[in-house]
């Protein structure tokens, strides 16, 4: 699928039905033929019904009522043939068609940059663009069943009444005129009880959370709070009964009036069809078939302009909303590529998030790096003081709202950032845990080398190979909910490790790489960190100033901005907010020795 | 609310829910199975009725007849076919009631039960996996089992209608029409069962891709999925477990829809055959041509029903019978069991574990093994070693979560399985490393520290455990001070940090007074000029008491009064900061190492 292909109604049907058109084809086929076969039943019903009226009064023979009846059951057993088969393909092709549908929003989405992510309702967004998608589906399904199988139905359907009787061709509007004024009423005064009560529900749900999910149980039961929330819960659910019952009825009476609305209509067209025969019009026999095969020309009618015509009015904006956003533009990836990044410089950045508010406070003000090759810099600061924020910037994850990075002599925003990416490495904070394989985890794509993999492990001092934590070696499922094991928080704080130095770069960037490890691991794993650094540009941030010292340049951060840098040396000599964080930490360790 | 009894038999059926409905909402429910059943007999009775109108106009039609007989039957056929019409709409009302007041019933019930089992079973991923089942969208799946059976009976119903109406006039027809339904039932059931089970494991595969699509669309995991470029491989994945699933599922539809198609060209042709069989009695006037010809519109309405209907109603009918025995299993989950109900308070001067071994249920690997310590008043206890070598353990044992262990904990001399849980909650005062995010006020949170008795912490106390925890400026900044609701998962904006959120995990633990004070990492989340303050309040707050410090930064650590060192579920070191030091062991080695970056 090429990037640059614009979407719109009439393209997405194509596409859909490009996806496999033979069995497209077949669906649709079979479903006119199904429609025409349907129709034909009323057909063979009245000749049965005719020939079994001369027969009884001795007027016609055994052999056409032999006739009517094969007629009949070959009639119906080709529309039971056909419906199956259509239905069939109909099943299979929607899998289909939702498949391809829901990869090709997938990669879409992942290609939003991180910064559309901070950007408020995102995620609804998000959201109802993989419903759209579907909706798509469906609506293209509605319309072809529409043009398919009712159209062909009501055509011969109504062409045979018309050749019985004209009148009888009443029976459309008499179903048709009160199922579209009881779909307007509907429309009119629908209330939505989902809306008063989905914080109700949402209460309760969490309340049932606090008392039986992993993640509280243990805590609820250890304070004895389990009989608060069962009581919480039984209020909450006393409430959202009370509403539902409310709202529920309220709905039913409007389903009542709808419902009297198409019984009038019913109720006009039995009496239409019983004043026919009463007049002579219609003979009985064509009478009984008539009303014994109505019912689905009325169901058909139903729900044509009933539920579908609602359907596809109510899903059009939610399609619309899923084209938009596939038409969204993207970041180009043209621009200026680097081989290797030998020198990062940062030019007076400062960084906003997305907000409509104008005077909110920037995250990053006025930072000016260089860093080459060889060096490594040490963030630290504490929390809220914007580290992470300027890793993600130097990485080219966000871009600067004002200022430059420069990537070897060529500015940011001049450069195609997956070049950037391609050369950098990071060990995130908040760490993914993938459910997936080892292996997979390490590798985050298709691996060639696993003899590159099982290095980044032993490098990352991950316990590998061990029968009890890896029992299928490389291909052990990481996460209980897909039958795998479950790792600890250092365990897997080592996993991320050895995914950071499996996608090794020029730039490095290592954030809060140790907080869930213990000591002894620690100290090898910073041994390791220094050879990765030695021949790359290192990035480490840290509130342990113990761990900053190991770089050749410190930088303290506060509210934003860097308020000292340099090396550790000289900023003990030169910031005493340096300083005094530094006296904080060794205190724990020198008091005790002096006891 | 009544729940149902605790039998104990070996099959649970679908009879189930009705004895449910029954038990909960017993007016409601005999009205709706009445209203199911004439709706399902309606059809019946209206065969008998347009047979009279239709014979009527015969016999009007040929002879000069009787108008009044005529206009009479066509009107009692009218009025027929119009309740037939409303009677759906009438069940739909009693559904409704049925529907809200069972899903009521059934959330309590499940919430009840879901509350009192063994701590162990939800540590355990395969009951909890069956709790999951059982309770993810339970509200309405009672009513709709319930629904489903009916569905089914309609069909059951219908077709014994006509057979009994055929056997009342020609008993060969009868006989053959009621064989008909005898053969179609088991074929269309037994493949439900098949498909059902393919279906599962194709939800399975749908669930796995479900999760890489929220890997490749979400938030989280943006920036490792634009640093490594993954998504595209990310997808080719999601593709191919998606892919799975569908051919599964794809490969049991087909032998589904066979299946069903078969046996309803099977009815087509029996109803064919039966039209036939018929004939001959029309001729003689044992059948009357109006009672022939609303017969064959009966069948024709059946099988129509038939084709859109049966297979979904089969599938339900699979799906609720597997949920119920689900629940069976769900409801006969152990549950925890107290020694004792007692209330009252004790004063605990001394925890001591004497030669306790454990291991987690279902697993052979010893947690812990021979452990022996004593913790009295008046002391402070840290509690060392690497992950997963029984620390938590230690404490969850404790705390009683579990009690199947070898040897004793014993408080003040007496064995601990012999407490109350009113009694053991009121001993102890936790703050743990993965503590709870209840969505309640920043008050409640706090205050629920002191459990059932949370009412009673005054707002002076709240406010004082939060000065004592350094969030005073914080917390009065916010909208609505104490009372703002936090911990919401959606809104992003108003919830707390990491580190603010560890804070009020003290704060609970300092609102109560305990006789022990149990705390799990409680500065793992915060940067090292808070860490100090930190400790010093949870120094002060354990004065006097019993104090157990969990921790991973040795130094805080140093305080103590005694430093157990655990490795593999045993004590391999313990004594005061100093013996350990100059004993140059385990503990001192994790500690130069610590230390060794500030030098």
């Amino acid at each position: 699928m090429s990037k640059r292909k614009k979407f719109g109604i009439v393209s997405i049907f194509f596409e859909i039905a490009g996806i496999a058109p033979a069995k497209f084809f077949v669906e649709y086929l079979s479903t006119v033929a199904n429609g025409v076969a349907a129709a034909f039943i009323v057909i063979a019903t009245n000749s049965l019904f005719s020939a079994v009226m001369g027969y009884s009064d001795g007027k016609g023979s055994s052999s056409s009522v032999l006739e009517a009846i094969f007629f009949l059951v070959a009639v119906t057993l080709l529309s039971e043939l056909f419906s199956g088969i259509s239905a069939y393909y109909g099943e299979v092709y929607y899998y289909l068609s939702t498949q391809h549908i829901e990869k090709t929003v997938n990669a879409k989405t992942s290609r939003l940059s991180c910064i559309d992510y901070e950007k408020s309702g995102v995620l609804n967004l998000i959201n109802s663009v993989y419903s759209g998608a579907v909706n798509a589906i469906d609506l293209v399904n509605i319309v072809m069943d529409i043009i398919t199988l009712n159209i062909p139905y009501f055509i011969i359907y109504g062409v045979y009444l018309f050749f019985l009787w004209p009148p009888l061709l009443l029976i459309f509007p008499l179903i048709i005129i009160p199922t579209l004024v009881g779909q307007l009423f509907k429309v009119k005064f629908s209330i939505f009880e989902e809306q008063k009560n989905a914080p109700l529900r949402r209460k309760r749900d969490a309340y049932m959370e606090y008392i039986g999910d992993r993640d509280y149980v243990k805590e609820t039961r250890i304070l004895g709070i389990i009989p608060y929330f069962l009581n919480e819960i039984k209020h909450t659910c006393v409430q959202i009964r009370n509403i539902s019952l409310a709202e529920k009825t309220k709905s039913w009476y409007v389903d009542l009036v709808v419902d009297c609305l198409n019984m009038a209509g019913y109720g006009g067209v039995v009496f239409l069809l019983i004043y026919g025969v009463y007049i002579g019009k219609i003979p009985i026999a064509t009478f009984a078939a008539v009303f014994s095969t109505c019912g689905m020309l009325i169901d058909m009618e139903k729900g044509v302009f009933g539920n579908q015509l609602s359907e596809l009015v109510d899903k059009y904006g939610s399609v619309k909303q899923f084209i938009n956003f596939m038409n969204r533009p993207e970041q180009t990836n043209s621009g200026g590529e680097v081989s290797q990044i030998h020198e990062v410089r940062v030019d007076g950045i400062s960084f906003c998030y997305p907000s409509l508010n104008q005077d909110q406070v920037p995250v990053i003000q006025d930072i000016n790096i260089t860093l080459k090759t060889g060096e490594s810099l040490a963030i630290v600061g504490n929390n809220g003081s914007g580290k992470t924020t300027l890793t993600k910037l130097l990485l080219g994850l966000y871009t600067p709202s004002t200022g430059t990075i420069f990537y070897n002599g060529i500015a940011h925003n001049e450069m195609n950032p997956i070049s950037i990416w391609n050369r950098s490495t990071a060990v995130f904070q908040n760490f993914i845990k993938y459910r997936l394989t080892l292996q997979d985890n390490i590798a985050l794509s298709e691996t060639m080398d696993i003899g590159k993999v099982e290095d980044a492990i032993s490098k990352a001092q991950l316990e590998y190979p061990n029968a009890q934590l890896f029992p299928d070696g490389m291909d052990t499922m990481l996460s209980k909910e897909f039958g795998g094991t479950d790792l600890s928080g250092g365990q897997w704080q080592k996993v991320a490790i050895a995914r950071g130095i499996y996608h090794t770069g020029n730039l490095v960037v290592l954030d809060e790489p140790t907080s869930a490890i213990d000591p002894v691991n620690e100290y090898n794993l910073y041994q390791c960190f220094a050879n990765m650094v030695k021949e790359r540009i290192g990035i480490l941030v840290t509130h342990r100033l113990g761990l900053a010292k190991l770089c050749t340049k410190v930088a303290l951060m506060k509210a934003g901005k860097i308020i000292a840098f340099g090396t550790h040396e000289e900023l003990l000599q030169s910031c005493s907010e340096y300083c005094e964080l530094w006296e904080t930490q060794i205190e724990r360790y020198e008091d005790i020795d002096s006891h | 609310m009544i729940s149902i009894k605790q039998k104990n038999r070996k099959r649970i059926s679908l009879f189930e829910y009705v004895a449910f409905s029954m038990q909960n909402c017993c007016g409601w429910t005999i009205v709706y199975m009445l209203l199911q059943i004439i709706s399902a007999i309606f059809p019946t009775l209206i065969i008998s009725v347009s047979a009279a109108f239709i014979n009527a106009f015969i016999e009007n039609y040929s002879k000069s007849g009787n108008t009044v007989q005529l206009v009479r039957s066509g009107g009692l056929f009218l009025f027929f076919v119009l309740i037939s019409y409303l009677l759906p709409t009438c069940i739909s009302f009693v559904g409704i009631r049925l529907n809200v007041n069972l899903g009521t019933a059934y959330d309590f019930l499940l919430a009840n039960k879901r509350s009192r089992i063994k701590y162990a079973l939800i540590e355990n991923s395969e009951t909890y996996e069956l709790v999951e089942r059982v309770c993810a969208d339970s509200s309405g799946r009672m009513y709709k089992g319930i629904r489903n059976i009916f569905n089914a009976a309609e069909y059951i119903i219908r077709f014994a209608g006509i057979t009994v109406t055929l056997l009342v006039y020609d008993a060969a027809v009868g006989l053959l029409a009621g064989g008909l339904l005898v053969l179609i039932v088991p074929i269309c059931v037994k493949g439900g069962k098949e498909d059902y089970k393919a279906y599962e494991k194709a939800s399975e595969q749908f669930r796995k891709a479900r999760y890489l699509r929220t890997i490749l669309s979400g938030r989280d995991s943006a920036a490792e999925r634009t640093l490594f470029g993954s998504a595209n491989w990310m997808n080719q994945k999601w593709e191919t477990w998606h892919n799975e699933g569908r051919i599964l599922a794809a490969v049991a539809t087909k032998k589904n829809f066979i299946r069903i198609k078969i046996g309803s060209m099977i009815s087509v042709l029996v109803s064919g055959g039966i039209m036939l069989i018929m004939l001959p009695d029309v001729l003689n006037g044992k059948i009357s041509v109006g009672l022939y010809i609303s017969i064959v519109t009966a069948v024709i309405g059946l099988v129509q029903l038939m084709t859109w209907n049966i297979a979904s109603v089969v599938e339900e009918l699979v799906v609720s019978r597997q949920y119920i025995k689900d629940y069976a299993s769900f409801m006969s989950l152990e549950e925890e069991t107290q020694f004792s109900e007692k209330r009252e308070k004790i004063n605990v001067s001394r925890v001591e574990f004497r030669d306790v071994s454990f291991s987690y249920p279902n697993c052979d690997k010893k947690v812990l093994n021979h452990v022996n310590f004593i913790l009295e008043t008046g002391k402070t206890y840290a509690l060392v070693g690497e992950n997963g070598s029984g620390k938590s353990t230690i404490v969850k044992l404790m705390l009683g979560l579990f009690k199947d262990y070898e040897g004793e904990i014993l408080i003040n001399g007496v064995e601990l399985k012999q407490f109350s849980a009113w009694q053991l909650q009121s001993i102890y005062a936790c703050s743990f490393q993965d503590f709870a995010r209840y969505e309640l006020s920043v008050r409640d949170n706090i205050a629920i520290g002191r459990g059932i008795q949370m009412d009673q912490v005054s707002d002076a106390a709240v406010s004082e455990a939060i000065d004592k925890v350094g969030l005073t400026n914080y917390i009065s900044a916010m909208p609505k001070g104490i009372e703002t609701k936090i911990g919401r998962i959606e809104d992003e904006g108003t919830d707390l940090s990491g580190g603010q959120w560890q804070r009020i995990a003290i704060a609970r633990a300092l609102v109560k007074d305990a006789a022990v004070y149990i705390m799990d990492e409680p500065t793992a989340a915060l940067d090292p000029m808070s860490e100090k303050d930190i400790y010093n309040l949870i120094y002060e707050a354990m004065c006097g008491k019993i104090g157990v410090l969990i921790t991973h930064r040795l130094g805080g650590a140093a305080r103590t009064d005694e430093i157990i060192v655990l490795k593999q579920g045993k004590i391999c070191e313990r004594g005061t900061f100093k013996n350990l030091m100059r004993a140059n062991g385990v503990f001192a080695h994790l500690y130069n190492m610590q230390r060794s970056w500030y030098q």
